[in-house]
């Protein structure tokens, strides 16, 4: 049986009880009401008694007087008659009480007879002598019917007490027993339930078996939403913890790229003011020296000026790209890889002029690639400009070797040359923004390699290298969906 | 020392800088014996080299003033004077003094610069003019 149902039979069987209990003591109390209205009936007897001794000695007839006095009387048996209801009747008949009704109806119609007498004595209709032999008729009729009334009604009150008290007592007992035991039943579900939840996994390798075995149908309930519950619970929290792990990762990424932004932005308006304000020094010892005639020394200034100018230009071209390399763009288009470096050596031909260096290039792919072109050339054109910078003077045939091949999943790079290297102390620092290692060599924006670094994040790949006096070696692997 | 030639150092990686300063310093009129170094790195072992360079230069070292750019290859100025201030421990150079010379003046490495005591003054490059670096040149060293 279900939990509920239990707790509802119990509840019914507490109603019962107590509506058998107050049904009891109202029954008894009716039967106190009785022995009440029975000496009520006594004490108006009495009354009415001494009225009729006192007009037999003498006292004139006050009718209204005798009237009342006989009315008072007629109140018990009504009474009386009302308070017995169906039930009682059922009871009086079974135990052969019922002639205490009739005993009532008889009282009320010897106080009728009485009162009709009198009524006919108001009229004239009888005279003094009649009235009072009819009403000591009636004294007489009322005092028997007040004898005659008590022996039903203790029978009665008796049986009511022998019967409804050992009920009453017997019900209270099933009661005590019977909820006992579904209180039991209860608790012990509930105990069921708590030992399997508390049983070690191993030893329960069927939670869902026991259960149904051991819980009733609202327990499995239960159980079952407090398992969806919990599982949501856990989830949720999960979830937050996840979210917060995103958070961070999200915080620290942005507080480095506003670290770099911040150095980037530091070290550009510097770099960008730099060959200006000697601009405007050299501008103004040119004008010293045509003013002294020195035109050579004039000329030269001249010609730093123009140093500084493509320095300045080259500088502004590099952070455009910079800036760019983080800006996607869907243009995923064939690559000739050929042309590509055919256009990248001429850009370089200003480098490669009093350069010694070979450029030896093998490309090699099986298939078409299709990506931004611009990406690659810029990491190309980059990587081998340095190769070209730092060439090793005291070697003695200085090259730059361009490998591009690829396989299923991936495009190669690898630019090689037997250049001065870079030295070990700066390796970790080869991809930040404005470094420069030689400072007798390096001309550039210092963004250069920053600017491969982006480009290959953007691509998803990778860069590495080996480097030392004997030269450099940078891998770069891009992943290419097919 | 020789009290008519009084050497200095310039520390700057941008030779054009270099030749700006040296040409301020030669319109200004002191006569100066010139040092040049292009980065941090090589202004250290001119200091490292300390007994070696007094012998190689027995009248005009140690220079008496630095000029130190900030912004440079390899060793930059900021890391050139935490080394420097260490140096000083060891190497005769009390009456060396420094004054910056750079682009740019962040407002945090000119706070950390200024802490040292042997620096002396902080010049944005292009804002003097030869007779200004005169004076702070007068001020900062012995010169008279």
């Amino acid at each position: 049986m279900q939990i509920s149902k239990k707790l509802k039979l119990i509840v019914a069987l507490t109603i019962l009880e107590i509506s058998i209990t107050v049904f009891s003591a109202l029954e008894i109390a009716k039967g106190a009401k009785f022995h009440q209205l029975n000496f009520l009936h006594l004490k108006h007897y009495t009354h009415f008694s001494e009225l009729l001794l006192s007009i037999e000695n003498g006292r004139p007839i006050v009718t209204h007087e005798i009237k009342s006095a006989i009315l008072n009387i007629k109140q018990q048996p009504i009474e009386c008659i009302e308070q017995i209801n169906i039930l009682n009747k059922i009871v009086m008949r079974a135990i052969n009480t019922i002639d205490a009704l009739d005993i009532c109806i008889k009282d009320i119609k010897d106080a009728d007879s009485a009162l009709t007498s009198l009524s006919k004595f108001n009229d004239n209709e009888v005279n003094k002598t009649q009235l009072l032999a009819d009403l000591t008729y009636a004294l007489k009729a009322f005092k028997t019917n007040s004898d005659d009334f008590e022996s039903p009604i203790n029978k009665t009150v008796s049986f009511l007490l022998t019967t409804l008290i050992p009920l009453v007592i017997l019900i209270s007992i099933f009661n005590i027993i019977f909820i006992t035991y579904l209180s039991r039943t209860i608790s012990s579900s509930i105990k069921d339930l708590t030992t399997i939840l508390w049983s070690k996994p191993e030893d329960n390798l069927n939670l869902e078996d026991s259960l149904e075995k051991h819980t009733s149908s609202e327990l499995k309930e239960l159980m079952t939403a407090a398992r969806n519950r919990i599982k949501k619970e856990l989830f949720n929290l999960e979830n937050s913890k996840e979210l917060q792990a995103i958070v961070n990762e999200k915080t620290i990424s942005l507080r480095k790229a506003n670290e770099e932004l911040s150095q980037f932005a530091y070290r550009t308006s510097h770099d960008l003011k730099s060959p200006l304000s000697s601009a405007k020094a050299l501008a103004q010892f040119i004008s010293l020296d045509i003013d002294q005639g020195d035109l050579l020394e004039a000329k030269s200034n001249a010609n730093k000026i123009s140093q500084q100018m493509t320095k300045l230009e080259t500088l502004v071209v590099d952070i455009l790209l910079l800036a760019q390399a983080d800006i996607g763009s869907n243009k995923q288009l064939p690559i000739d890889f050929d042309a590509m470096v055919v256009d990248m050596t001429e850009r370089l031909s200003w480098l490669r002029k009093d350069n010694p260096c070979s450029i030896d290039i093998n490309i090699s792919l099986s298939r078409v690639i299709s990506s931004e072109q611009i990406r690659f050339s810029q990491i190309i054109e980059n990587l081998i400009s340095n190769s070209l910078k730092y060439y090793d003077e005291s070697k003695a045939s200085p090259y730059v070797k361009l490998d591009i091949f690829d396989n299923d999943e991936s495009i190669f790079i690898n630019i090689s040359d037997n250049g001065i290297g870079i030295p070990q102390e700066y390796q970790r620092e080869v991809f930040s923004m404005f470094k420069r290692f030689h400072p007798n060599k390096s001309n550039g924006s210092g963004l250069g390699m920053a600017i491969v670094k982006k480009h290959i994040d953007y691509l998803n790949g990778t860069i590495t290298f080996e480097s030392s006096s004997q030269g450099t070696l940078f891998k770069i692997i891009i992943p290419m969906t097919t | 020392m020789d009290k008519k030639h009084p050497p200095v150092l310039i520390v700057d990686d941008s030779e054009i800088d270099r030749y700006i300063l040296k040409r301020l310093l030669k319109e200004s009129g002191l006569d100066l014996t010139i040092f040049e170094k292009i980065d941090g790195k090589e202004a250290l072992e001119f200091f490292e080299d300390y007994e070696e360079n007094r012998k190689k230069y027995p009248d005009l070292y140690p220079p008496i003033l630095i000029f130190l750019d900030i912004n440079m290859p390899r060793v930059d100025g900021i890391e050139f004077l935490e080394t420097f201030s260490h140096l000083r421990k060891y190497i005769q150079v009390d009456s060396c003094v420094i004054i910056m010379f750079s682009s740019s003046e962040r407002k945090e490495d000119k706070e950390k610069i200024m802490a040292y005591d042997f620096v002396k003054d902080y010049v944005v490059k292009g804002s003097l003019t030869a007779e200004e670096l005169k004076e702070k040149i007068m001020s900062v060293t012995l010169l008279v």
